[in-house]
């Protein structure tokens, strides 16, 4: 008996649901608006199948920074294995018809249930950060070890070496986290680094610090939109690298700044997908004979071809883009605009000034960071940059062949943590 | 593939339903077995072939329960064991077999170690659901339940209907037998199916995925840096994971259902709102539970029997249903732990129960159920217990970092949605709205719509990598 209670209970649950929507339907016989549901619902879905497929697809997204996924390879093989399958899933994603449009709603969306941050990103009104709980640490010892072995052999050799660290922005603008998550985690990742330098004997200027000291005062020393510093936070960077390499730096003064842009849309706005937030503008920090200068930037893929002001020379059997100045003022109409600086990330560029008086050649071994401090240092040297990421020759060897006066080491904590790009510092470092 | 993602909605959908409403009533039967058969071949192919199998058995074996059943009772039911044979061999063999013989080859014998245990088989989706389907057919046929589909297309497109293909629910041939042959296509079942597949959808996209995440992030943490927060936390979001994941999905498949005609029953009824064991398992994956009461206790004896047997049978029900849910010890578990409990209650606890105060008997089921998929979801069992160490103080940094607090923090709204979504208040407040007047009706399928939107939203941003620093 016990068994047909129990039974009925089950379905009784499930009947009385299926009764009550029939009911519903029945009753409330709607036909305008399931018609409109089913128009509605079903024209979405039939539009944007037809347009996913009608409009022309594209290689690269500016706003990710990344090469899309293109229409898979189709074969006997591909299909059998369900790889066709599953990179077919890739390239609707990404090549959906106003993908930009989606990710603005679902940031919209993760927003409106007050989540603070969406893909990793806090989002703070239009102040936009990163977050990492826990970088690699194991990056940050190959890093900063090999970083003081070549210090050691630099010096060794008679060069003036400084090794300044910055922060990224949670670690500069703890300020502006939540206050439950704070600086906890940033001041982890230092007091490591800390222990990893003096193991190693490397005395760093700390950047982060100096940063972070002036962040209660000034809100601008990093784009709210990108993870870079913005040139007021290169420039305090400058003052306090010039201090250490023993000179006299140029006061704020002595520039005319200028506004180029004020739509900048940088990294971390892209991480965030909040469409609603403002751009930043970018500075450059212009002096009379800023053009008076000759950049070459190392182009094997011939990057700056019919770029207006570029030509290419070649120098120790090496391309190189030549252009006058650190601007590159093309890279301002672009997603991308921080790139204006020195023409973006590239493996060596050498900048020298257009004159007959000695200057000083300083290596500058770096990351982009460095980008925006260019202008300043170049006042004083002759600058050798180098990003290891894409330049991997012992620098030991390269400074001694090349004459290279004073050096300096410039990351900020997320390319330290990211991968051991400095371990090429330590060949031929004795 | 799946429904929650963007090449089921617009390519696969969209095609489907589309040559399902232009050809005429006759062919759409046909027309289901072609495009399930591509649903299930899209990620998989090789494996329609075991699909095929089993329509071809239970298709002949159906036929036989059929023709005998009234004159050679012996014979119909050798056909009815012919089938659960063919069905079980495959299920045992893709599901089961690396499992056994792994395990057998933990005893001191040296034959057994050259056993090939064929470890890197993947299970064909959908298996377990749709050998269970199959084999109801044949058993439904020899106890006079249905009728015998002489068509092979239309039983054909029962056993491969991809609504409910892959999670269920789990449709018994008796409950569809007459909706294979004739059913309704109308605007009003239709929209009734959008409705509720975007419901699903939601509870797929919105709910579960973004639970999930928050689970796979602080059960990896928990493996560097464990706290006590962290680990609770972490095994509530996945309470509310497999939830909304199993029950959205069972919702799409409803709702798709109902597009083309069909009504399932439901699977989910709130199970989180139970006051015990035994009421949830009334509300939790209820076509499984119905199937192993229909096919397995019942056939043992149910408890019209003496009181022994009819434990045994509970006991033996408990474990095939933990074992169903995957070839690994502690499933077994999970399903000796239900068991454990449902007796208990059977014997002394659902009175008292009933008695306590309703917060004391609900809380006491969430428990008995958070602790349950502990069970469920660690298959390693000793990384399990690290885990409920953790839960307990046991080998933690501290009971909190100030990342754990700050997730918990941000997502109160969200677990405050989560919690309501657990309850029928949403749906009681949504046919509230919707009897009131066409207005409201039209706004709601406005909602439905853009519920279409945002999870679209949701599914286009989860390949949305930006690659901060460079490209390679």
């Amino acid at each position: 008996m016990e068994e047909k209670k129990t039974k009925k209970r089950v379905d009784g649950d499930s009947e009385a649901l299926r009764l009550l929507d029939l009911q519903l339907s029945l009753k409330n016989e709607s036909k305008i608006s399931n018609w409109l549901c089913a128009i509605l619902a079903m024209g979405f879905i039939f539009t944007f199948a037809i347009l996913l497929f009608v409009t022309p697809d594209k290689e690269f997204s500016a706003e990710e920074n990344r090469t899309l996924a293109t229409f898979p390879e189709f074969t006997k093989e591909t299909f059998f294995s369900g790889e066709f399958g599953e990179e077919f899933g890739d390239y609707m994603a990404d090549q959906f018809p106003l993908r930009n449009f989606f990710v603005g709603v679902k940031a919209a969306s993760e927003t409106l249930q007050l989540k603070q941050t969406n893909n990793d990103t806090f989002i703070n009104g239009d102040f936009l950060t990163a977050r990492n709980d826990y970088p690699d640490e194991k990056h940050l010892e190959t890093n900063i070890s090999a970083a003081s072995v070549f210090a050691k052999a630099a010096e060794k050799r008679g060069m003036k070496v400084v090794a300044a660290l910055a922060g990224r922005k949670m670690d500069v603008y703890d300020n502006k986290l939540p206050g439950a998550y704070g600086s906890y985690y940033s001041d982890r990742i230092w007091a490591k680094l800390d222990e990893i330098a003096s193991e190693g004997e490397l005395d760093y200027l700390n950047l982060r610090a100096i940063l972070r000291d002036k962040s209660d005062e000034r809100d601008d020393l990093y784009y709210n939109s990108d993870h870079h510093w913005t040139t007021h936070g290169a420039y305090i960077a400058y003052c306090e690298i010039m201090k250490e390499l023993g000179e006299e730096p140029y006061a704020k003064e002595d520039f005319n700044i200028e506004v180029v842009t004020e739509e900048f849309f940088g990294t971390t706005w892209s991480a965030a997908g909040v469409k609603w937030a403002e751009g930043d503008k970018i500075e450059f920090w212009r002096y009379d004979d800023d053009m008076n200068y000759t950049m070459k930037i190392l182009d094997k893929a011939g990057t700056f071809e019919g770029v207006e002001g570029f030509s290419y020379v070649e120098e120790d059997g090496l391309k190189f883009a030549e252009t006058k100045g650190f601007y590159v003022n093309k890279f301002l109409s672009e997603k991308d605009k921080y790139a204006a600086f020195i023409g973006g990330n590239f493996g060596l560029t050498k900048i020298t000034k257009d004159t007959d008086e000695e200057r000083e050649t300083l290596l500058v071994v770096k990351d982009s960071f460095s980008h925006s401090l260019v202008p300043f240092l170049a006042r004083h040297y002759d600058l050798v940059l180098v990003d290891l990421r894409y330049y991997s020759k012992s620098m030991i060897n390269y400074a001694e062949e090349n004459d290279i006066d004073k050096v300096l080491l410039l990351y900020n904590m997320e390319t330290l943590t990211e991968a051991g790009y400095l371990k090429i510092l330590r060949s031929g470092a004795k | 593939m799946v429904f929650s993602s963007l090449e089921f909605l617009f390519l696969y959908f969209a095609v489907s339903i589309f040559i399902y409403f232009a050809v005429p009533f006759k062919l759409r039967n046909f027309v289901l077995l072609i495009v399930s058969l591509v649903f299930y071949g899209w990620g998989e192919p090789v494996y329609v072939v075991i699909m095929l199998y089993s329509i071809v058995v239970d298709y002949t074996c159906g036929y036989f329960a059929g023709k005998y059943r009234e004159t050679n009772k012996k014979k119909a039911k050798a056909a009815v064991i012919t089938s659960a044979i063919l069905n079980l061999a495959v299920l045992g063999f893709f599901k089961y077999y690396t499992f056994i013989i792994t395990n057998l080859q933990l005893l001191p014998f040296d034959f057994l170690q050259a056993i090939p245990t064929f470890a890197d088989i993947e299970l064909p989706i959908g298996i377990s659901f749709y050998t269970f389907q199959t084999m109801s057919y044949t058993i439904d046929i020899y106890r006079g339940d249905a009728k015998v589909q002489k068509n092979i297309t239309s039983f054909g497109a029962y056993v491969t209907l991809f609504p409910q293909l892959i999670a269920g629910p789990i449709v018994r041939y008796q409950d569809i037998d007459d909706q294979l042959r004739d059913r309704p296509h109308n605007i009003d079942l239709f929209a009734s199916g959008i409705r509720t597949f975007v419901c699903g959808m939601a509870k797929k996209i919105l709910l579960a995925n973004a639970a999930g995440e928050l689970w796979d992030h602080f059960r990896v943490l928990s493996e560097t840096n464990a706290t006590v927060l962290g680990a609770w936390i972490g095994l509530i979001f996945y309470a509310f994971q497999i939830y909304f994941d199993f029950s959205g999905y069972s919702d799409m498949a409803i709702g798709l259902g109902k597009m083309m005609g069909f009504r399932f029953k439901e699977n989910f009824f709130y199970p989180y709102v139970s006051k015990s064991i035994t009421e949830f398992w009334r509300r939790w994956h209820i076509s499984m539970g119905t199937w192993f009461r229909e096919y397995v206790y019942i056939p043992l004896g149910g408890n019209r029997c003496a009181k022994w047997k009819m434990y045994r049978n509970i006991i033996v029900v408990w474990l095939v249903t933990g074992f169903w849910h995957g070839a690994s010890w502690n499933y077994v578990l999970w399903g000796l732990y239900y068991c454990l409990f449902l007796l208990i209650e059977k014997i002394f606890l659902l009175k008292w129960l009933e008695k306590l105060p309703r917060a004391v008997s609900h809380i006491y089921s969430l428990v008995v159920v958070l602790f349950g998929w502990w069970l469920f979801v660690f298959e390693d069992m000793s990384a399990g217990v690290t885990y409920l160490r953790y839960m307990f103080g046991q080998g933690v940094t501290a009971f909190s970092e100030p990342g754990v607090t700050f997730d918990v923090l941000r997502n109160i709204v969200f677990i405050a949605i989560l919690c309501i979504a657990s309850t029928p208040l949403p749906r009681t407040l949504y046919y509230k709205i919707y009897q009131k007047n066409q207005l409201c009706r039209c706004i709601l399928a406005v909602v439905a719509a853009l519920g279409l939107v945002v999870c679209t939203a949701y599914l286009v941003d989860s390949s949305y990598n930006p690659f901060l620093y460079f490209r390679f």
